[in-house]
């Protein structure tokens, strides 16, 4: 057995902390849970040498990757390192594979989706793509819409240099929040170039990928890595993205340049907090209430919540912000139709909370996480970035 | 019970079992005792090494061709009492080269398959491994589970109506006219002493062998050794380890199961009963040791543990490493005309088979039986197979223990203990050495058992005592981490120590 992440076992105290706070064991108890996938089966896949997954392993198609067992093991273990490496081993039947490689690949389909968006949005909705999509496995709910917007860009050179990488939600669904990042980084005197656009790996990761989710890892770095020697900063404002260049890179090519990259990679709000440059006219007209639901991905880059907190301070009256609750859908999870069910159950409590603390809007730096809020409570839900932009539009007049 | 039998078996490890089942594959009609559990002793209390034989090739040819014999029908016979991992030797640097010829020449004498592997090649296979190595062989060393090797031969035995009684000791000989003609036992649970009447008596104690030869008023000479190990939390290398020079302390390590056991020292103790490691012998053997795996001290260590030799020496000879690891059959008539007593020492677990067979062919001629031996043409099986179930349905998540496999390991007994269900499951062998399993285990069996309170707080206390005394000599980095947690658990949330329980003095 190498080191690193691999030796992490030795860590394991079978305390069951992670098991706790593990949403799939609290809505489906059969769920063997991150303690027993993680670090106390891999001492038996160690010694059945590798060569077969053991019966056990089927149930790791149920892993959501949260990633909350790996912030809660007060060992340093990470119980989804071991999940993600024996996923990618599964066999799994030929259908759900295929199902499952459709939903990795989403990039694809959101290139083709925002080229014409008013055809395949329409083609969404039609009752029967959705019985055939429902043959594939792919649970009957919205899909999120597909959208074409120019954005606008000045490009002025500057010190302060950032590459910001949208990711692909920004970019098909919601772009929006691409052009809100740019406006609120140019009026404070960044230069911005906008990178082009290529899945981070998360989803093609999280359904058990691994051999490619590693050659778009090896290609983004290297792209960011040029920038990053340039004197960029790379800027995300999707958790998820954010967290697979933080983290999940160092995990799948372990090395100097996914260290560096690591040490380069700031959440928008992030580097709006360590910069402290926002003027803020705290005399201007607040947003009276909402909701601020933390994504799993956003707690596990242990950056606390720097979106959260900078508009309670500016922007929001009365923010309700909270941690405790995952959302279920954990990417492409809640688009399964056999696992529907699970990721609804997950989302349950929050649901609830949110209707019970009537607010007008829900706030959420993820994308998915909006989508699957929306589809569990019909609140409106809103990037961060933009609930910013917009208030410093009115606010920051000279500035906009 | 019926308490006559043709021959009484003493001794439940590996060879008083072995001969346990070749006398009831010869038809003798025979009885088994032993004063713990089946492999309490030293075929459960060493390393978990199929000898390929190679070790002693160079300083004990004969053992060695005995071994490399015997690990080829093992592997036949009881292919689930054997992981076939494969072993290497390798020599590193710092060995003396002039070894290795010779060694290769006395593989090639005995017939052990020997196969070059480049340090490069060996070392993208074994990570683990020191970048020193400068010469490396593979050979066909295997991991063998010394509890399921005996229990499958007791379980074959009794299909044949041969009996097995643990926890049941022998106190003493009834002799007539210079013959052995019957054995005192006492049921260890009820204190019940008995006579049970035979024919002939064989002697398989082991390491107690020479206690019991005293009881006959018999002197045999075995020189009991202890040798230390440790257990790591997880597989180090694929295969078995061994350092290819002339044999010495820490130089074998075996993946067995989801762990690995690395030993071992060479003591002489004057008592057979002596397994407590010590803090010494352990930092002795980890820091042997880290001259082939270099982040050795860095890894888990879950457990450490002794296990006593029965060397045996017929006019007091050579000791320890030196020593023959060679069995001897004691014809006690000849020795001091004693008739019906003969005793078994010396030897090692792989040659086991050849041990009983030779026993069982010296008394089948005295009883008048012509059936040759037959042990290594009939396959056994381990009474609790390794069986999946729902998630859920685990008990021992470490190990992947079962239910069904609870109830399988304690069929047919009356009494049992916790680590009794152990040896049979690897329940508790785990890196929380039972923390979690133990009071699982124990609210299962007082449920389906119908236990008393008392009974059932006995096996727990029993259990987490028994695991506690191997932590002990590693309480470090993780395990000493665990074992607060163990203590947090049993002594804060449980109340262990108060807790009303059966005493029994086992």
């Amino acid at each position: 057995m190498s080191n690193g992440n691999e030796r992490n076992l030795d860590h394991c105290l079978k305390c069951s902390t992670c098991h706790t706070q593990c949403p799939v064991v609290a809505n489906y108890p059969d769920f063997p849970g991150p303690k027993q996938l993680g670090p106390e089966l891999e001492r038996l896949r160690l010694a059945k040498g590798q060569e077969k997954p053991l019966e056990i392993d089927e149930s790791l198609a149920l892993c959501t990757n949260c990633k909350r067992c790996d912030i809660a093991c007060p060992h340093g273990v990470k119980p989804s390192y071991y999940n993600m490496k024996n996923k990618a081993r599964l066999q799994g039947q030929s259908i759900s594979k295929f199902r499952d490689w459709i939903l990795a690949h989403n990039i694809c389909w959101g290139k083709i989706g925002s080229k014409i968006p008013g055809l395949v949005n329409f083609a969404l909705k039609f009752p029967l793509t959705k019985s055939v999509m429902g043959l594939m496995g792919i649970a009957n709910r919205d899909f999120p819409k597909y959208l074409k917007q120019q954005i606008k860009i000045r490009n002025s050179k500057n010190d302060k240099k950032v590459l910001y990488y949208p990711g692909c939600y920004a970019s098909f669904n919601e772009p929006e929040i691409i052009q809100a990042t740019i406006d609120i980084l140019e009026a404070y005197d960044f230069q911005v170039e906008l990178a082009s656009v290529n899945c981070c790996g998360t989803p093609v990761m999280s359904n058990g990928l691994l051999d490619e989710a590693r050659e778009m890892a090896i290609k983004n770095t290297g792209v960011f890595l040029k920038y990053i020697r340039e004197g960029y900063k790379i800027v995300t404002t999707c958790s998820s993205c954010g967290l697979t260049l933080k983290e999940e890179y160092t995990n799948i090519i372990p090395g100097t340049n996914s260290a560096e990259l690591k040490q380069n990679v700031w959440d928008l709000f992030e580097l709006l907090e360590e910069e402290e440059i926002l003027p803020f006219n705290e005399n201007k007209e607040k947003i009276k209430k909402a909701y601020y639901h933390v994504p799993c991905h956003l707690k596990a880059q242990g950056i606390g919540v720097p979106a959260a907190n900078l508009l309670k301070k500016v922007a929001v009256k009365d923010l309700i912000i909270e941690d405790n609750y995952c959302c279920g859908i954990a990417g492409t999870f809640g688009f399964k139709k056999e696992k529907y069910p699970i990721a609804m159950a997950i989302g349950d409590p929050l649901f609830k909370d949110i209707k019970n603390s009537q607010v007008p809007f829900v706030i959420t730096d993820c994308g998915t996480c909006k989508l699957q809020i929306m589809h569990g409570t019909s609140v409106p839900v809103k990037h961060p970035v933009v609930i910013l932009r917009d208030y410093l539009k009115n606010s920051d007049t000279e500035k906009f | 019970m019926n308490n006559k039998v043709q021959v009484v078996v003493i001794g439940g490890g590996a060879t008083g079992t072995g001969i346990l089942r070749d006398l009831a594959l010869r038809g003798i009609d025979c009885l088994l005792v032993e004063q713990n559990d089946l492999a309490t002793g030293t075929s459960g209390r060493f390393h978990g090494l199929l000898h390929s034989g190679a070790r002693y090739v160079v300083k004990d040819l004969h053992s060695a061709e005995e071994c490399i014999q015997e690990n080829k029908i093992l592997k036949q016979i009881a292919p689930d009492c054997i992981e076939d991992t494969g072993g290497m030797f390798i020599a590193t640097k710092n060995d003396d080269p002039g070894y290795i010829d010779k060694w290769l020449a006395g593989c090639a004498q005995a017939g052990i398959e020997t196969k070059e592997i480049s340090p490069t090649e060996l070392l993208k296979e074994e990570p683990a491994l020191t970048p020193d190595v400068v010469k490396a062989y593979f050979v066909p060393d295997a991991a063998v589970d010394g509890f399921t090797l005996a229990a499958a031969n007791v379980l074959s035995a009794q299909k044949l109506g041969a009996m097995a009684r643990n926890y049941t000791k022998v106190i003493g000989f009834k002799l007539e006219k210079n013959k052995v003609c019957g054995v005192y036992l006492k049921d260890k649970y009820t204190g019940k002493e008995e006579l049970v009447e035979c024919q002939y008596v064989i002697n398989a104690g082991g390491a107690w062998a020479g206690q019991i030869a005293g009881l006959a008023g018999q002197n045999i000479n075995v020189n009991p050794d202890k040798g230390v190990l440790v257990i790591f939390n997880h597989r180090i290398t694929n295969r078995v380890l061994n350092h290819l020079r002339p044999p010495g302390d820490g130089d074998i390590f075996v993946p067995h199961g989801s762990v690995t056991v690395f030993g071992t020292t060479s003591k002489v103790t004057n008592n057979p009963d002596d397994t407590e490691a010590t803090l010494e012998e352990v930092l002795e053997l980890l820091a042997e040791g880290s001259n082939l795996i270099p982040d050795l001290k860095n890894m888990r260590l879950i457990r450490a543990f002794a296990g006593v030799r029965p060397l045996y020496q017929p006019d007091g000879g050579q000791l320890g490493r030196e020593a023959t690891r060679d069995f001897t059959l004691i014809d006690h008539s000849q020795l001091t005309g004693l008739e019906g007593l003969v005793s078994v020492v010396g030897g090692k677990l792989t040659t086991y088979r050849l041990m009983a067979k030779a026993a069982v062919d010296f008394v089948a001629e005295k009883l008048g039986v012509d059936k040759p031996c037959i042990t290594h043409q009939e396959m056994i099986y381990a009474p609790v197979p390794k069986n999946g179930a729902k998630p859920g349905e685990y008990l021992c998540q470490c190990e992947m223990v079962s239910k069904k496999m609870l109830d399988q390991s304690i069929e047919g007994k009356g009494h049992f203990s916790l680590s009794d269900v152990r040896r049979l499951t690897r329940l508790g062998m785990g890196p929380c050495q039972g923390t979690f399993c133990t009071f699982r285990a124990t609210g299962y069996y007082h449920q389906s058992r119908n236990l008393k309170v008392t009974e059932a707080n006995k096996l727990l206390k029993d259990h987490i005592e028994e695991r506690w005394k191997g932590s002990k000599p590693v309480l470090w980095g993780q395990q000493a981490q665990e074992t607060q947690l163990t203590r947090g658990i049993y002594l804060g949330l449980l109340n262990l120590e108060r807790l009303e329980s059966d005493n029994n003095e086992l």
